[in-house]
């Protein structure tokens, strides 16, 4: 796929550096992964119960690796369009005939890979863990698989309310404010406390609300820890995950749309 | 006063750029703005002409309607005979755009920022490095090829995004100030950049506040004040228009009573006859010698192309010419008579 956008993208996230320095970050940051690993590595095969560690261990890495994501990624998507228009590239960018779904999907994707980067850094340290704790029937496959389509689709999720605000607000900075508002405030505080005040109204008091499986921290729980005791949670957390994807693929045709507008109205 | 040419009732393939009655109205809190008003214009292949307004006239709500990025609220244009409300994308393909304010990817390098935008344009990969070598070449960037964007000074950037504008090798095209913030020396490299584009056989519109250097390349002009086109066309025909004749200047080794007097006897043909307050040697000498010359100007008001008899009259009358021709046109000067001063 030869889509110019998201090669310029990518260009930019390079390091700006003389050629060796670039070498010595890439060993530096090499050796620090490497040493974690061994680390880790022998705290596991010192261990005396070594499933149970490594489960823990397993989903602890998950849940950074959820938490960490979702916060880089909007940090980086916020810049996407926003920055277009704060350099004033904006213009010349829509007056090319680039197709406005080109210029969004190369921006998309280029923040994709860069996250998937981050992601493969520590998926191997993640597989560890996970075959060990899987070895000793500590940890299940599917919880796994399951964490990391949640993770997928709720960074998909981040991304595509991080683009919209990019598009919409003039200034990337208002775009980042504005998207941590909605995914934390939001989607995890905000949701959080009315799910609680819908459940003590209505007298179940567990906190159960169906608003409740809109928070992304719900819905990873549910994915890495099901909640055996309530089958339905299972469908509530499907139904979330549907619910990310639609939302996701409406802003990015709303972003689409948005700027087909501007194409002939930039003035 | 409207100097305009016929140009609106030609057939749309003569003209590179045909504007008809165009205007452009905006809604700001319930009021309306003519930003726009009925402007017509036709500008043919290689013609480079100078759009001169104060700020606010409506230069560039012009020039983004032409460039397909603003849809006319009446009126229409067409670029190379195509209409930029119904065929934006054909047009955009033929057009090459700088818009006034204008960015630059500070961090990439210039040849990523060139193959970039040559890859939008849906040039292929092995044309690219050739086109962006040309490129680089007419704005005299090649040793800059491997630099990082944000290390060019301004008018470095400024030529890169001409550089980027010629990328898909328009045949018109539409710069908005391309000078402008620049100091001495980079607008002069942009003026050099222009003549060489205008030999080229660019269409050009160009608009600018610096009216000395569009007397210098352009053909013709079009002054717009409060989004009304009060002249346009050939700046020779506009000055003499706007001034009520042709004026030309004269130099006479010696004798300049003498020429005064058979230039005033010539009545037929010559009025308002002056003497000037500056000789015009090259050393820009405020005082009269006698080894430059006397200058004189003098209104011609005979028949057009027959300015010769005045010439021979003056000749044989044993008078000792040194230089007889008509002066540059004084857009300042053109400018200042036609403007009232008004923005919308």
């Amino acid at each position: 796929m030869d889509n110019p956008v998201l090669r310029k993208e990518l260009m930019r996230y390079r390091l700006k550096v003389a050629k060796p320095v670039k070498l010595a970050t890439v060993l530096v940051v090499i050796l620090i992964f490497l040493l974690l690993y061994i680390e880790i590595g022998l705290s596991l095969h010192n261990s005396s119960n070594q499933g149970s560690d490594a489960s823990d261990l397993c989903n602890l890495l998950l849940w950074l690796q959820f938490l960490g994501v979702l916060i880089f990624a909007p940090g980086i998507m916020c810049s996407s369009i926003a920055q277009e228009r704060e350099q004033q590239t904006l213009d010349m960018l829509l007056y090319s005939p680039l197709k406005t779904e080109e210029i969004v999907f190369g921006k998309i994707t280029a923040r994709i890979i860069a996250v998937s980067f981050l992601l493969l850094l520590i998926a191997p340290l993640i597989l560890i863990c996970a075959l060990i704790a899987m070895n000793r029937g500590s940890l299940h496959l599917f919880n796994v698989m399951n964490a990391y389509l949640t993770t997928f689709i709720t960074v998909f999720f981040a991304l595509a309310i991080s683009l919209f605000y990019s598009w919409r607000l003039k200034r990337t900075l208002y775009a980042l404010i504005a998207t941590y508002s909605t995914v934390i405030g939001l989607l995890i505080i905000a949701d959080s406390m009315v799910s609680v005040a819908l459940s003590i109204i209505a007298g179940s008091g567990n906190g159960s609300s169906p608003l409740l499986w809109i928070n992304p921290v719900m819905l990873f729980n549910q994915a890495l820890s099901p909640d055996l005791a309530h089958p339905q949670s299972a469908i509530f957390q499907l139904l979330g995950l549907a619910f990310y994807l639609v939302c996701s693929f409406i802003l990015i045709w709303t972003v689409i749309r948005g700027l087909k507008r501007n194409r002939t109205n930039t003035a | 006063m409207s100097i305009r040419q016929n140009g609106t009732e030609r057939n749309h393939s003569m003209a590179m750029i045909e504007i008809s009655n165009l205007s452009k109205e905006y809604r700001t809190s319930g009021q309306k703005l003519l930003a726009v008003n009925n402007i017509s214009l036709a500008l043919d292949k290689g013609d480079i002409f100078g759009f001169i307004g104060p700020n606010g006239a409506g230069k560039t709500t012009t020039i983004k309607m032409i460039a397909t990025l603003l849809v006319p609220s009446s009126g229409s244009v067409f670029v190379d005979g195509l209409d930029v409300v119904k065929e934006p994308d054909k047009v955009r393909s033929i057009l090459g755009y700088m818009p006034d304010s204008f960015g630059v990817y500070d961090d990439i390098k210039v040849w990523e920022y060139l193959d970039f935008f040559a890859a939008a344009y849906k040039i292929s990969k092995d044309k690219r490095p050739a086109i962006i070598d040309d490129v680089l070449s007419l704005t005299d960037l090649s040793v800059k090829k491997n630099a990082y964007v944000e290390s060019l000074s301004r008018g470095m950037k400024q030529r890169l995004c001409l550089a980027k504008t010629l990328v898909h090798d328009p045949k018109v095209m539409l710069l908005d100030e391309p000078a402008s913030g620049l100091d001495p020396r980079a607008r002069i490299e942009i003026r050099e950049l222009l003549r060489e584009l205008q030999r080229m056989g660019k269409t050009i519109m160009i608009s600018s506040h610096i009216l000395p250097e569009m007397e210098e390349f352009c053909n013709k002009i079009g002054i717009i004040e409060k989004g009304e086109m009060i002249v346009s066309g050939d700046v020779r025909t506009i000055s003499r228009q706007v001034r009520g004749n042709q004026v030309i200047e004269i130099t006479v080794l010696e004798e300049l009573e003498r020429a005064v007097s058979l230039l005033e006897s010539m009545n037929e043909y010559v009025n308002d006859v002056k003497i000037m307050s500056r000789s015009h040697n090259e050393n820009q000498n405020t005082h009269f010698s006698s080894s430059t010359g006397h200058s004189l100007q003098f209104g011609y008001i005979g028949e057009p192309n027959h300015e010769y008899v005045v010439l021979n009259s003056l000749v044989d009358s044993g008078l000792k010419i040194r230089a007889f021709h008509s002066p540059k046109a004084d857009l300042e000067d053109v400018f200042m008579r036609v403007t009232k001063g008004l923005v919308n």
